[in-house]
């Protein structure tokens, strides 16, 4: 395998365009309707950038295209470029994300496509599969791709045939040459036949420097040829000294950068990743067994690693052996009738690799001397991971490889626990947000994790708290990153919160739960508390407190709404909040009427002069205007024909009356402008008006 | 009069800048609660919301319908013809108004100059 891709990439090295993986949901469906992401931190306001990121996959520059639906898929951009998107291992896969525009059931076929410039090599193998336990729409994508060497690089294959010809000329002019050109030409031979089936992701960076050095090998091989072609009179046997002093010097040169000789035949060759079945005999001999022959080289090759304090690297070969263990294991009971000794030869030695792994390595894939705690290890793999692999993943590795990590494995199961009291609820989002809100635990985690975090806690699975919690830790906007205010970031704040003892409190299953949501109320508000600590901003906690203290006692039960309001409150100059709220019209559950999201401001931007005109005013602000509404709503007449409230005006000119519209549920404002009365004669005939 | 573009002010409020036309001139009216489709024939006039400068002029002035330059965005200069006294509507190039109050000479088929503050779709 090792000589099949050196000659792959030697050839493939020259000059590889790239490679464009475009993704694309539901095709003409998305694309209609789709935005493309930017690449950057993701900025509501800019949503139709193109998001188009670049990576280097074994050298080769692959462009990812990624298309988005709304705001929702604002997470999809940051998952492809930092979360677990592999190509090198042929696949890439999305972590779970919720969208209720793709129905249940979606088949994502045809939809995917592999682009080299604008010709389409191939679509993806691909599978959807829904996450039940982590909220309605929510969705996991893995999508597996198989590219050709011949696909990526066109007359790669011509020019093997031309070499194996060149060979064959060689041969055919000099009889019995040189054995080791035979055999070079079988492997070329070998590797035309494979060709189809080559796996570009086997290729690693090292190999690649290795297979540079064996390329210029090749070629001066190659050279020499052409030169004994063309000096016919030397005698044979020089030629053929000559050719063995290049082969033996290639195979030095190959020997010096690690590659065994062996590669160079491929009935001796090994590999981790792709070991070849053995022949079944009738006569087995024990001595020439090739389990033997894969437990030495998989045995020598992990005491090395651990010997050499490379963690990472004897994972990765022990999880190379694993997977070698199961194809071995089926061939070897398949033809265990037919040869027991090779069976038993099978289970001799694979029993010595595995005893050799299980000193070093826990059942549970930690390494025994990680320290990780029992809880720590139910939590991460029967916990956390059924929610978000990916995630489980990072943190198992984390804290696995870096002993300093373990103590902070202890901060992951008391989040893990309090999570654990509302999964009890069938709502095992909770053990993610927690991860997520709780700001100073995120502080305590290791960056690995952190940016796990900060990845994925801008995917739909954070988004009712991840924002927030941003903006109050980093003091900058989450949507463009522009530094915020004081009283934003107490606004920020004062949400986090609130939202998380909204949500705490909306969890409909009776009253223990209520306790239980009061308790990560509590918590969540502790955390958030220590966050604008953790960021100094004294002021912005003092605001965010009396926030928090107005909307709790003016009942604001949804995050959203407070932040809203108290947005709007900032802009506004709104000092008192308290008095605000308290002079405030109220809605029929008897809460304070607010403007929805940014809509107080748009809307005064609209209609500020005209009110200010009609009012007979010469200066007109954002607080009156909102004051003004509000009196509206008060003193004003409800007409449901154009859900709204009107209040005539006096003043200069044609009748007029200040409207005030609000959202279908009654709940809240929508808007305050002015109409003359002749329109409402005409719209609303409930107000008697004619 | 057709409706000719929909920019959505703020459609949770069906509040809308609609563009009306006709083959000669096009104005921006304000709508709400709007539930108008592009394409759609507007059967009533619009209604002029505090109109100002309403004069009338030679009859040799050549009929206008457009968005003041420079000033608020609802602003419109219009010159038409009047067409009912009693209703005040006045005809500018298909583009049909009622205005708040006419001149107290004007008569059907004077040209009538006014600028008002906002032009509202009554739908």
């Amino acid at each position: 395998m090792k000589y099949l891709l050196l000659l792959l990439c030697l050839l493939s090295l020259k000059s590889v365009e790239a490679i464009e993986l475009r993704l694309e949901i539901n095709g003409s469906l998305l694309q209609e309707e789709s935005y493309l992401c930017p690449i950057e931190e993701p900025n509501f306001k800019h949503v139709n950038e193109t998001f188009q990121h670049t990576i280097l996959v074994n050298s080769r520059q692959v462009k990812l295209f990624s298309y988005r639906s709304g705001a929702k898929y604002i997470w999809f951009s940051k998952i492809l470029s930092e979360s677990d998107f592999r190509v090198g291992r042929n696949h890439f896969v999305v972590p779970p994300f919720r969208d209720s525009s793709i129905p249940s059931g979606t088949s994502l076929d045809k939809t995917l496509m592999v682009k080299k410039g604008s010709k389409t090599l191939g679509s993806c193998r691909r599978s959807i599969y829904n996450l039940p336990n982590y909220g309605k729409n929510t969705r996991a994508l893995k999508c597996t791709f198989t590219l050709t060497a011949e696909q990526l690089y066109p007359g790669l294959e011509r020019e093997l045939r031309n070499r194996r010809n060149s060979i064959r000329d060689a041969i055919t002019k000099y009889p019995g040459l040189n054995e080791q050109l035979s055999q070079k030409l079988e492997a070329v031979e070998s590797l035309l036949e494979r060709l189809k089936e080559l796996d570009i992701s086997d290729i690693s960076e090292d190999d690649l420097t290795v297979f540079e050095e064996a390329q210029n090998l090749l070629r001066n091989a190659k050279k020499e040829i052409s030169q004994l072609e063309a000096d016919i009179p030397q005698k044979e046997d020089d030629i053929a000294r000559d050719l063995e002093s290049l082969a033996d010097n290639a195979q030095s040169k190959l020997a010096e950068a690690g590659i065994d000789e062996s590669v160079l035949d491929e009935q001796e060759l090994f590999d981790f990743e792709d070991i070849g079945l053995p022949e079944v005999e009738e006569e087995f001999d024990e001595e020439s067994s090739i389990y033997r022959a894969v437990a030495d080289g998989i045995i020598e090759k992990l005491t090395d690693t651990w010997d050499a304090g490379e963690r990472i690297n004897y994972l990765q070969i022990v999880s190379a052996w694993q997977l070698e263990y199961e194809t071995l294991k089926i061939f070897a009971e398949t033809e265990a009738e037919a040869s027991p000794n090779a069976y038993q030869s099978f289970l001799v030695h694979s029993e010595r690799v595995n005893t050799h792994i299980w000193q070093v390595l826990d059942k549970d894939g930690f390494f025994l001397d990680s320290g990780v705690t029992p809880k720590a290890k139910d939590v991460i793999d029967r916990k956390i991971k059924p929610v978000s692999p990916p995630l489980a993943a990072k943190i198992k590795r984390a804290i696995n490889l870096h002993p300093s990590s373990v103590k902070k494995s202890a901060v992951i199961v008391d989040v893990a626990e309090l999570g654990e009291m509302l999964s009890e609820v069938d709502d095992t989002n909770w053990v993610m947000s927690l991860l997520y809100s709780a700001g100073d635990v995120i502080e305590a985690l290791p960056k690995v994790m952190l940016d796990t975090v900060t990845c994925i806690g801008k995917t739909v699975i954070a988004g009712p708290l991840y924002p927030d919690y941003y903006e109050v830790r980093h003091q900058k906007s989450f949507c463009d990153d522009s530094p915020l205010e004081d009283w934003e970031v107490a606004v920020s704040a004062s949400s986090l919160a609130i939202t998380s003892v909204s949500y705490g409190a909306a969890t409909p299953v009776g009253g223990a739960v209520v306790d239980k949501a009061s308790k990560f109320a509590r918590v969540t508000f502790e955390s958030a508390r220590k966050v604008y600590k953790s960021v100094r901003a004294a002021k912005a906690t003092r605001l965010g407190e009396r926030i928090l203290e107005s909307a709790t006692k003016y009942g604001f039960k949804n995050g959203d709404d407070v932040k809203n309001m108290a947005e709007v409150a900032g802009k506004a100059s709104i000092d008192n909040l308290d008095t605000f709220l308290s002079t405030a019209a109220r809605n029929s559950d008897g809460l304070a009427l607010i403007f929805k999201a940014d809509k107080a401001v748009e809307h005064f931007g609209k209609h500020g002069n005209q009110m200010m005109t009609a009012l007979g005013k010469t200066s007109y602000n954002l607080k009156e205007y909102m004051l003004d509404a509000h009196h509206v709503v008060r003193n004003g007449q409800f007409a449901p024909e154009i859900n709204g409230y009107v209040r005539l005006i006096g003043g200069q000119g044609s009748a007029k009356a200040a409207f005030v519209g609000m959202t279908r549920d009654g709940k809240n404002l929508t808007t305050f402008h002015v109409k003359t009365v002749s329109e409402l004669k005409k719209k609303a005939p409930s107000l008697g008006w004619e | 009069m057709k409706v000719k573009e929909i920019e959505w002010i703020d459609s949770d409020a069906e509040e809308a800048s609609v563009l009306v036309g006709t083959d000669k001139f096009e104005v921006v009216a304000f709508c709400h609660p709007c539930r108008l489709k592009v394409g759609q024939s507007l059967g009533a006039a619009l209604l002029s919301f505090e109109e100002a400068s309403v004069v009338v002029v030679p009859e040799e002035s050549k009929e206008t319908a457009r968005k003041q330059s420079g000033s608020d965005e609802w602003s419109h200069h219009l010159i038409g013809v009047v067409k009912d006294v009693g209703n005040r509507l006045v005809d500018c190039g298909g583009i049909l108004v009622e205005l708040t109050m006419l001149p107290g000479d004007a008569n059907v088929g004077d040209k009538i100059e006014c600028y008002p503050t906002r032009l509202d779709i009554v739908e």
